[in-house]
C-alpha cells in the first residue's frame, strides 16, 4: 500500500504537465486544422487564424509551472495530495486545452464568414481559458499546503 | 469521440458559406470542380457514402429505370449507407418527391387502381393510395404543405411550386446543421445545400434566358417588317 501511495505521487507530479500537453496537442490540433482550411477559402486574415489557433497551448505551460511546484520527494506523508492535486489539476487543463480548441475552431470558422464579428468570437474561447486558469491558481495554492517530506 | 466530431474541420472551414436565405442567393458560393476539390479529403469510405447519397437524390447522377427498379435500387443504395442519420435525411428527400409525384399524377388525372400497389418511399403509401381522392391525401395535419403544393399545381404555377420545394428541403437541411459543424454529416449537408442553391441559381439562368429570346424575338420582329416592306 506505501508503495502503491508512492508511485501515485509520483504520478501526481507529471499528471499536470502530461495532462496538459494532451490537451493542448488536441485543442491546437482542432483549431489548426480549421485555421489552414480557413486560409484556403480567404485572402487574408491569415496571422490572425493562426494566432487564434494557438490559443490552447497555454495549458500545457500552465502544466509546467504546477509540476514544479508540486515537485518534492514523494514520500508517503505527501503522495495522496500530490495524485490528487496533479492528476486534477492536470484533467481541468487537458479539458479546458479540448474544448477551447473547438470554440477556436468555431471562432475562425464564424469569421471567415463574417470577419466583423472575428473580436467578439474569441470571446467564448478566452472565457475557457479563465477556468484553466482558475484550476491552475488554485492547484499553485493548494500546493503550498502538501508536505515537503 | 473528439476524432469522430472534428474529423472535417479542415474541410468544412476551407468551404465558402453558404445564404442564410436561399432566394437571396445570385452566384453558387464555390464551383463543382472547386467542391470536388475540396471533397477529396473525405476518406474512402465516406465518399463512398456521399456518392451513394448523390446518386439516390440527383436526377443528373441517376439511370433512367421504372418506378419499381428506382424503388428497390433505391432501399438496396441506402441500406449501404452507414449512418443512420445519413439514411433518415436521404428517406425524406424520397419521401418528399413520392408525395410530389404523387400530386403531379393526380393533378394528370390518373387514376389510382385500387388492387394495385403504389411505388414510392416513405411510410405513407397506404395513405397516398386510400386517400387518393383527397388533394392532401388526408396528411395535411401532418404535412400542411401539401395543401399549398396542390394549390399551386392546380393554378400551374410551377415556379412557385418548385421554390415551395427548394425552401422545404433548404429549411430542413439548414435545421439538421445545427448539430453538424465539423463531422462527415456536416459536409453531406453542405454538398446538398450547394445542390439546391445550383438548382435555384440555374432558374434564374432560365429566367435570363428567356428574356433574351423574347429581346431577340422583339428585335427580328422589326427587322422582318422592314425586309417585308421593301420591294
Amino acid at each position: 500500500m506505501a508503495d502503491l501511495i508512492v508511485v501515485l505521487g509520483w504520478i501526481g507530479l507529471y499528471a499536470p504537465m502530461a495532462l496538459g500537453a494532451v490537451g493542448s496537442v488536441i485543442g491546437c490540433s482542432i483549431a489548426g486544422q480549421a485555421a489552414i482550411g480557413a486560409m484556403l477559402d480567404t485572402e487574408t486574415g491569415h496571422g490572425r487564424y493562426i494566432g487564434v489557433s494557438a490559443m490552447p497551448s497555454s495549458q500545457v505551460i500552465f502544466g509546467i509551472v504546477v509540476m514544479f511546484t508540486l515537485n518534492r520527494t514523494v514520500t508517503l506523508a505527501n503522495g495522496a495530495g500530490l495524485f490528487s492535486v496533479g492528476v486534477l489539476a492536470g484533467l481541468a487543463l487537458m479539458l479546458s486545452a479540448i474544448y477551447q480548441g473547438q470554440c477556436c475552431a468555431a471562432a475562425i470558422h464564424a469569421a471567415k464568414a463574417k470577419p466583423e464579428i472575428f473580436g467578439l468570437s474569441v470571446v467564448p474561447a478566452a472565457i475557457v481559458e479563465g477556468f484553466a486558469v482558475f484550476s491552475f491558481i488554485f492547484a499553485l495554492v493548494i500546493s503550498g499546503g502538501i508536505p515537503q517530506t | 469521440m473528439i476524432n469522430r466530431h472534428f474529423r472535417y474541420t479542415l474541410l468544412m472551414t476551407s468551404l465558402p458559406p453558404q445564404p442564410v436565405d436561399l432566394f437571396s442567393a445570385k452566384i453558387l458560393p464555390i464551383s463543382r470542380i472547386q467542391l470536388d476539390k475540396r471533397l477529396s479529403l473525405l476518406d474512402a469510405d465516406d465518399a463512398a457514402d456521399l456518392a451513394r447519397i448523390e446518386r439516390l437524390l440527383h436526377w443528373s447522377k441517376m439511370q433512367e429505370a421504372d418506378d419499381v427498379n428506382i424503388v428497390t435500387h433505391g432501399h438496396a443504395e441506402m441500406a449501404l449507407i452507414r449512418s443512420e442519420f445519413l439514411r433518415q435525411i436521404v428517406l425524406w428527400r424520397l419521401e418528399l418527391r413520392t408525395l410530389i409525384n404523387a400530386l403531379r399524377r393526380k393533378h394528370a388525372g390518373e387514376i389510382l387502381p385500387l388492387d394495385q400497389p403504389y411505388h414510392g418511399f416513405g411510410d405513407r403509401l397506404q395513405f397516398i393510395r386510400r386517400n387518393w381522392h383527397k388533394s392532401d391525401f388526408g396528411l395535411g395535419q401532418s404535412l400542411p404543405w401539401l395543401k399549398q403544393a396542390w394549390q399551386l399545381l392546380s393554378e400551374n404555377k410551377t415556379l412557385e411550386l418548385d421554390k415551395l420545394m427548394l425552401e422545404l428541403n433548404w429549411k430542413y437541411y439548414a435545421r439538421l446543421s445545427l448539430g453538424h459543424t465539423f463531422d462527415f454529416p456536416a459536409v453531406v449537408l453542405y454538398v446538398l445545400r450547394w445542390y439546391v442553391i445550383d438548382r435555384w441559381v440555374s432558374y434564374d439562368a432560365d429566367r435570363a434566358l428567356l428574356r433574351f429570346n423574347e429581346l431577340i424575338s422583339a428585335g427580328m420582329a422589326d427587322v422582318s417588317l422592314e425586309c417585308e416592306e421593301r420591294p
